[in-house]
């Protein structure tokens, strides 16, 4: 990367075409749970920038839709952002060890399962607390609806950005904006990868207690 | 598609308007805890005047913040429903395979009540604060987090980045749509993959433009000077004032009664 303001600026851009993005193909499928191709944009910048700026990205989406578009506030920030870096950050993480079309198709694949299984539990723990149905409702719904809509996200995200990444990529460094490849993150930032990654899973496991306790 | 409004800020001057950005998020989320806190229907009574009195003196029509809540009629009516037939308690009326129960029709519209209270709070917030003095809440509520190696500044800089260009970058693409279309591209028709096909010409200049101007508003913001969040001064600086305090002082009030709530009836 050339500098430090640059980079932040250029994912300050993509947020906003990410944001564009979900604005104008966001379409409802069932019940709560919209389809939008703004993982997209996020996992093509992961892929360029690596995990922890398709971290960030989502993060400012997130918190912009939150403020504008969305009706389902925290908590639907909260999961926006679970679900969107279970997806990019896998794929981007995989992607960045090993920078060939194979290790892209692995990590695409790879992002899909963990957001589909990762989306599955979170859902089962947070809706009874959010929308009160009961938990064996929730439980219901799990399989015809939250397991095909996010397997279905999962895999339009993957088609797509093969579709578009490759192109994307050549034309940018052709018009040298982005440089040869990009060598970021050693030790430090891999770090805050495993911090955040950890974080998550312990939240993760704290619910299951609770939940296992019957104290939510 | 420039039909799009980011965000539904409605600009005036009542007493929360001009709240501390940081004052308004504070208590919107100690809002959204009370209502979790709540476990009775006489609770509702404190969370229900609270907004009340917010919305009287935000000076917003309560038909404008009921019209907000059209998109989610559904899933209101979807909790109630669900919460009405899927609790076992005594039966009312039997329909098919289902129950309708006391317990189900009264749990229903507990959670239908706090969904819509829900909602009703967080678009309060968004209402009555701008995009940008929220981002700057949002900093300065982060800031104690920097030690942990939070980039708060970073953060909020690339939201009122990213807010300030999506009016920008949306123009373009529509521009670039019609510079296509003009070439024989076609955008509306086609199964799911033709269409996807579709976006490599469309996103592919608009990256490039994009990516152009992060180059040049860089290249101006190190003109002058631009070195991240350390030492950097600004032209409006956040203050708490008399307003919020008071502001504070009511909230507990409500909230007080609220948890009493919990344990009176």
């Amino acid at each position: 990367m050339k500098n430090k303001t640059n980079q932040l600026i250029t994912l300050a851009m993509l947020s906003a075409i990410a944001y564009i993005v979900m604005a104008v193909g966001r379409i409802p499928i069932v019940l709560f749970l919209k389809y939008d191709p703004k993982d997209v944009i996020i996992t093509i910048g992961g892929f360029i920038y690596g995990p922890i700026s398709a971290f960030i990205i989502s993060v400012v989406v997130s918190f912009v839709e939150m403020f504008t578009v969305s009706d389902t506030g925290v908590i639907g920030f909260i999961m926006n952002i679970i679900s969107t870096c279970a997806f990019a950050c896998t794929a981007a993480y995989i992607y960045k060890k090993n920078r060939t079309l194979k290790s892209a198709i692995i990590g695409l694949i790879t992002g899909c399962i963990f957001m589909t299984s990762v989306m599955l539990l979170w859902n089962y723990l947070i809706t009874p607390l959010y929308l009160g149905y009961p938990r064996e409702a929730v439980v219901k719904l799990l399989l015809p609806a939250f397991l095909p809509f996010n397997l279905l996200k999962g895999s339009l995200n993957t088609a797509i950005t093969m579709l578009l990444y490759k192109p994307l990529v050549t034309t940018l460094r052709k018009s040298s904006l982005i440089p040869e490849s990009v060598h970021g993150g050693h030790s430090n930032k891999l770090n805050i990868g495993v911090i955040l990654v950890s974080a998550l899973a312990l939240i993760t496991c704290i619910l299951i207690v609770l939940v296992l306790n019957g104290n939510l | 598609m420039r039909e799009i409004t980011i965000g539904q800020f409605i600009p005036g001057n009542s007493v929360i308007h001009r709240l501390d950005p940081r004052t308004k998020i504070i208590i919107t989320f100690a809002y959204m805890i009370l209502l979790f806190v709540l476990n009775n229907f006489y609770g509702y009574i404190f969370p229900v005047s609270f907004i009340a009195l917010a919305i009287l003196l935000s000076g917003i029509s309560v038909r404008y913040i009921l019209k907000g809540l059209k998109p989610l009629v559904f899933i209101i009516t979807l909790t109630f429903l669900l919460n009405s037939f899927m609790i076992k308690g005594r039966v009312i009326y039997e329909l098919g395979p289902f129950d309708i129960t006391y317990e189900g029709l009264s749990q229903g519209a507990f959670m239908a009540i706090r969904l819509v209270l829900l909602i009703v709070g967080t678009s309060l917030l968004t209402l009555t604060t701008s995009p940008i003095s929220l981002t700057d809440g949002i900093e300065r509520l982060l800031s104690p987090f920097k030690k942990v190696g939070v980039p708060a500044h970073e953060l909020a800089m690339m939201m009122t980045i990213a807010l300030r260009f999506i009016p920008t970058l949306l123009e373009e693409t529509d521009k670039i749509m019609k510079a296509q279309m003009a070439r024989g591209a076609d955008f509306e028709s086609g199964n799911l993959i033709n269409r996807a096909k579709n976006l490599v010409p469309l996103l592919v200049p608009l990256f490039i433009s994009a990516f152009r101007r992060a180059d040049d508003l860089a290249m101006a913001m190190e003109a002058r000077c631009y070195r991240g969040g350390e030492n950097r001064t600004r032209m409006k600086e956040l203050k708490m004032t008399a307003l919020d305090v008071s502001t504070y002082a009511i909230f507990m009030v409500f909230a007080v009664g609220a948890i009493i709530s919990r344990f009176m009836w």
